[in-house]
């Protein structure tokens, strides 16, 4: 851990040379104390964080458990339906309590002592608690009520259920603005979500990567480039990104237009000089292109990502939900939550089984993601001293976009970042 | 034929199929399916005993079998540059009246362009197979993964 005295050397390790964060040290993204930084100020700080959708633990006593930052949480439910969020981690010696990923349980046992936990983390008994014929016990000063599991604070939206540690964390639809509540409501009030599915990847590059990677349009249509050759997103289509007051939060889309005219020459003009696009691809099997849109909006990806960990990402008619598990520095995992709907007809289901071949870690569109990742994470670690640039689509304010090839909105990222981690009061 | 004919005969086609991706040869790798009528899943452990459906990869045309390889052999795809090898085991054959089950173990070790290896995969093949002018087809091929925390990426199919 960090110890208070440390964090003003911690943080006088890097300087942001430019102040409206076109400019990130590379440390940041290697180095162990600032990890363990993060782990305080953002993951135990002021804000929210993806746990898990209500529609996975239903019943009473149905519960998961996922991670935040490094820490592990039972998510349950309770007899009136309300859930609940602890640490999982048993107030007596520390040990881990629930060792599932997911299940049902009417109370959480201690493997060690068999200390029990109600559904809201409550202690409810301990063994030999009065001592066995007045000899031993636990002291008279000892009151179960002091020794409950870290509880966390719980919200939901669309289902989405997120926790904070911190009594400062603002409402939950506050902290996730406007643009975020209106698309979560669009992508999964509309019908009743379901999971169908879940996949982890081991990404080998820190978890800020990721966040920059899911804030950078400007990649997508360069480093992936089957869903240009498939009109999914093309650099010329329409679309933009729109953030939350605190610019941590984005709105990522594109749309497919009627007078979406884009010809294979103006693309490959966009090319030129590469060797990747090809305008003659073919699918020899196109039905994996051609499944409908559930949604007839247009949209052919909305991509809500939502400060530190968390990600709701239609693409094309795919519907996913991304929580990222830091794993030290270096290393990161991308779990993901397919979502289909129960109203889906057994050919919507289908269609869905089709597009999942483009996400995920082997998706003809997001596979490229990992690699990136990983080559970036290698390459930055040689530059100890020295900054990334980020200064597609403009430097200096940062602000919404109508356009797509822009990295303002990763600079919003780092701008609140950078405020959250205490740098401003070096 | 013989139970014990057909069990080195499937073993043989396990084989080949594995030296077709360790060796790079991704054209090949649809010659494997039986043409007018085959799927390829790959799944995770976690799904499949969840009974949840979206796979990793999913091919169920030959169609998409050749889409799932093109862009390995036309080279258009960002992916880390490994050698690959499969090492299969456990295999066990039942034949039924048209179609033969398969079910057998992997583990795929990669080694890197400066030659370090380790492990990247390991899991089960439950297969169904048929017999197409005495040449073994898939019909079915299904990997269920067992370390479905998928290391970087999974391009090339298993």
């Amino acid at each position: 851990m960090v110890k208070s005295t440390d964090i003003k050397a911690v943080k006088g390790k890097v300087e942001w040379p430019t102040s409206d964060f076109s400019r990130v040290p590379y440390e940041i993204f290697f180095d162990q104390d600032f990890y363990e930084l993060e782990m305080k100020q953002v993951f135990q700080g002021p804000t929210w964080n993806y746990l898990a959708h209500s529609c996975e633990i239903p019943n009473e006593g149905d519960f998961v458990t996922n991670w935040i930052g490094d820490t592990n949480i039972i998510v349950n439910r309770t007899a009136n339906g309300d859930i609940h969020a602890f640490k999982n981690s048993c107030s007596h010696r520390g040990t881990r309590i629930v060792d599932e990923i997911r299940g049902n349980s009417t109370r959480h046992v201690c493997p060690y002592h068999l200390w029990t936990f109600n559904l809201e983390g409550s202690l409810a008994s301990v063994p030999l608690e009065k001592g066995i014929k007045g000899k031993g016990g636990m002291p008279p000063c000892f009151k179960k009520e002091n020794h409950n599991l870290r509880k966390l604070r719980v919200e939901t939206i669309g289902g989405m259920i997120f926790a904070t540690f911190s009594e400062e964390t603002e409402p939950l639809v506050d902290y996730l603005g406007p643009h975020c509540e209106s698309q979560i409501s669009r992508l999964l009030d509309q019908r009743t979500p379901k999971v169908t599915g879940y996949m982890r990847q081991m990404i080998e590059g820190n978890w800020k990567l990721y966040n920059e990677n899911v804030r950078d349009p400007y990649h997508a249509s360069l480093l992936h480039l089957f869903q240009v050759s498939f009109g999914i997103q093309q650099p010329t289509m329409k679309g933009g990104i729109k953030m939350d007051k605190d610019t941590k939060n984005t709105w990522n889309h594109s749309i497919l237009s009627d007078d979406d005219t884009t010809s294979s020459s103006d693309l490959a003009a966009v090319y030129e000089g590469t060797d990747k696009y090809d305008p003659n691809i073919k699918l020899a099997d196109p039905a994996i292109a051609n499944v409908p849109l559930d949604l007839d909006d247009g949209y052919k990806t909305t991509l809500l990502s939502m400060f530190p960990t968390s990600v709701l990402a239609q693409v094309d008619n795919t519907y996913a939900i991304r929580h990222l598990r830091p794993k030290g520095p270096g290393k990161v995992e991308l779990n993901i939550t397919y979502l289909g709907f129960e109203e889906d007809t057994e050919e919507q289901a289908f269609g869905k089984k089709l597009t999942a071949n483009f996400i995920g870690p082997s998706g003809y569109i997001s596979m490229e993601d990992g690699e990136a990742l990983r080559l970036e994470q290698d390459g930055l670690k040689m530059r100890a001293g020295d900054y990334s640039v980020l200064e597609m689509g403009g430097i200096g304010e940062i602000a919404d976009t109508d356009y797509l090839s822009q990295e303002i909105s990763i600079r919003g990222f780092w701008s609140y970042y950078h405020k959250l981690m205490g740098f401003e009061s070096q | 034929m013989k139970k014990n004919d057909l069990q080195i005969k499937v073993e043989r086609f396990l084989f080949d199929y594995a030296d077709c991706l360790n060796e790079k040869r991704y054209e090949d790798f649809p010659s494997f399916f039986k043409e007018d009528n085959c799927h390829y899943e790959v799944q995770s452990k976690e799904n499949e005993d969840l009974g949840l459906t979206t796979p990793i990869m999913g091919c169920y045309s030959h169609g998409m079998i050749r889409d799932r390889v093109a862009q390995l052999i036309n080279n258009t795809l960002t992916y880390r540059r490994l050698n690959l090898r499969h090492f299969i085991s456990n295999i066990r054959i039942d034949e039924g009246k048209t179609e033969i089950d398969l079910k057998a173990n992997f583990q795929v070790m990669q080694s890197d362009l400066e030659g370090v290896s380790e492990l990247y995969l390991v899991g089960r093949y439950e297969d169904k197979l048929i017999l197409d002018h005495n040449e073994l087809k898939l019909i079915s091929k299904r990997v269920i993964l067992d370390s479905f925390a998928i290391p970087n990426m999974l391009a090339v199919p298993v």
